[in-house]
């Protein structure tokens, strides 16, 4: 059986990669981790390209023309491929108010049954496409697996 | 290891300073504009005779002293400093952009040509920069590019600067001094393909906007059959507003000896001015971990590059 313990990061791809990360800061409430700049470009080729934080889930963005969906379609179809973040209730409003502060489209929220996990969701992209669920579970005070985060 | 949940980890990230290096800090320092340069020259008449063809039509007035001479023109100003050994950076990105009226910048170019300066037509990636325009070396090796524009007031249109760490100039540039990011480049696929043009043909782009430059992967995979590989990227830059002027980041196409460390005054370095009070921009400086030093009315910065910067306030 592999070993394997969790999702480390997702390499996200957009036209613009700037836009993306820009949107994960501004919109989300990101944190922009690097840039991987110094001594990459140089001798060793490549660009400029940025790690990002959302909550506790790491982020690097790449220019790619990649065929997405359009931002228009918001949910649902063959692309249904997502991250799916989970927040507190409270802040599962917080985040459908700055969506629609921003002007970013958004569906729902769904309200998923009662008897199941989630408790609301909303469904969005970013300025590449790529496609993001945000919910709150119902039972939100229970901690599954507290990040760990290595020694200073 | 150490536990510790979400929160813990992101109050630690924001100990650290380094949250939201994108947006400037509330209460950040205010620049009105960038208000000239000071470059270093080795004969400071040798370099008048250089730029006052150049300043023609620029409203303004020579102010020679000692080591120094200076062209004033309205808010702004290039200073001149007499090194025998002048820091320039004749092989980068480093540039500053004069404005002259369209009228003259051909003509001029001609002029500068049968002076015997080595004069290229190129673009940049900035929208306000894909025309071409004439570009060639003051005599001590500072790179000048000249701006077709209504009128040469104001002087400077923008100045270039290399880094190497764009995250930690961005602290200072934009978290710090307010700058607003306005265009930046090599983040996108067009930017890509537009590389890609440039190797394949006629392009004429600044060199420092483009490289040629096999990564790591392109070696393991295709060096030892080719040894002529050739790989096109955009260089990366980002360009920040302060008011009607521009700044802008390039990505160092070499990696150069930086002055000594603990030194915060130096040249060449970029002018800014700020009608803030002395007092409260250094107030503001000191809140943040940027080296810097006062002087009466002006506080240095130097970047995480090595790249010195004086804030003249109010
Ligand atoms: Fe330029």
């Amino acid at each position: 059986m592999a070993d394997i313990e969790s999702i480390s990061h997702s390499g996200m791809v957009a036209p613009d990669s700037r836009a993306v990360h820009t949107f994960y800061e501004t919109v989300l409430s990101g944190v922009r981790e690097e840039t991987v700049s110094r001594s990459y470009e140089g001798t060793r080729g490549g660009n400029a390209h940025s790690c990002g934080i959302l909550g506790d889930y790491v982020f690097v963005t790449f220019p790619r023309r990649r065929d997405v969906a359009p931002l228009e379609q918001l949910r649902g179809g063959e692309d249904s491929f997502r991250h799916g973040f989970a927040v507190s209730r409270t802040r599962f409003d917080e985040i459908t108010q700055r969506l629609q502060e921003q002007g970013v489209p958004f569906e729902g929220p769904l309200v998923h049954p009662e008897r199941g996990p989630l408790g609301e969701s909303i469904y969005f992209r970013d300025p590449g496409g790529n496609y993001f669920e945000v919910c709150w579970r119902r039972d939100e005070d229970v901690q599954y697996n507290p990040v760990r985060v290595a020694e200073e | 290891m150490a536990t510790e949940t979400s929160a813990a980890a992101e109050s630690a990230r924001q100990a650290a300073g380094f949250a939201a290096v994108l947006k400037p800090v509330d209460g950040h320092i205010s620049i009105d504009s960038v208000a000239g340069v000071q470059l270093e020259v080795r004969d400071l008449a040798e370099a008048r005779a250089f730029y006052e063809p150049i300043f023609w039509d620029a409203a303004g007035s020579w102010k020679p002293s000692a080591r120094t001479l200076t062209f004033e023109s309205g808010s702004q100003s290039l200073e001149l400093v007499q090194k025998a050994k002048p820091r320039t950076f004749a092989d980068g990105g480093q540039h500053t952009a004069y404005r002259v009226r369209a009228t003259r910048v051909s003509s001029l170019a001609e002029q500068l040509a049968e002076a015997g300066h080595s004069v290229e037509w190129w673009h940049e990636d900035h929208p306000q920069e894909r025309e071409l325009a004439p570009y060639l070396h003051d005599p001590s090796g500072n790179r000048v590019q000249l701006v077709a524009a209504s009128s040469a007031d104001p002087l400077i249109a923008h100045v270039a600067i290399e880094v190497h760490a764009f995250d930690y100039c961005e602290y200072l540039y934009v978290r710090e001094l307010g700058g607003e990011v306005d265009y930046y480049h090599g983040w996108r696929v067009e930017d890509q393909t537009a590389a890609k043009a440039w190797l394949d043909g006629d392009d004429p782009a600044a060199p420092w906007t483009r490289r040629d430059n096999p990564g790591w992967t392109d070696f393991r995979d295709q060096g030892s059959k080719n040894r002529s590989i050739r790989v096109p990227r955009p260089n990366t830059q980002v360009f920040l507003r302060y008011g009607d002027t521009r700044l802008g980041m390039i990505s160092a196409t070499k990696t150069r000896q930086e002055p000594p460390e603990e030194q915060i005054v130096g040249t060449p370095r970029i002018l800014f001015r700020s009608s803030m009070a002395a007092d409260q921009a250094a107030a503001r400086a000191d809140a943040e971990p940027v080296p810097h030093e006062r002087h009466g009315r002006s506080i240095y910065f130097r970047d995480a590059d090595g790249n010195f910067s004086e804030l003249r306030c109010g």
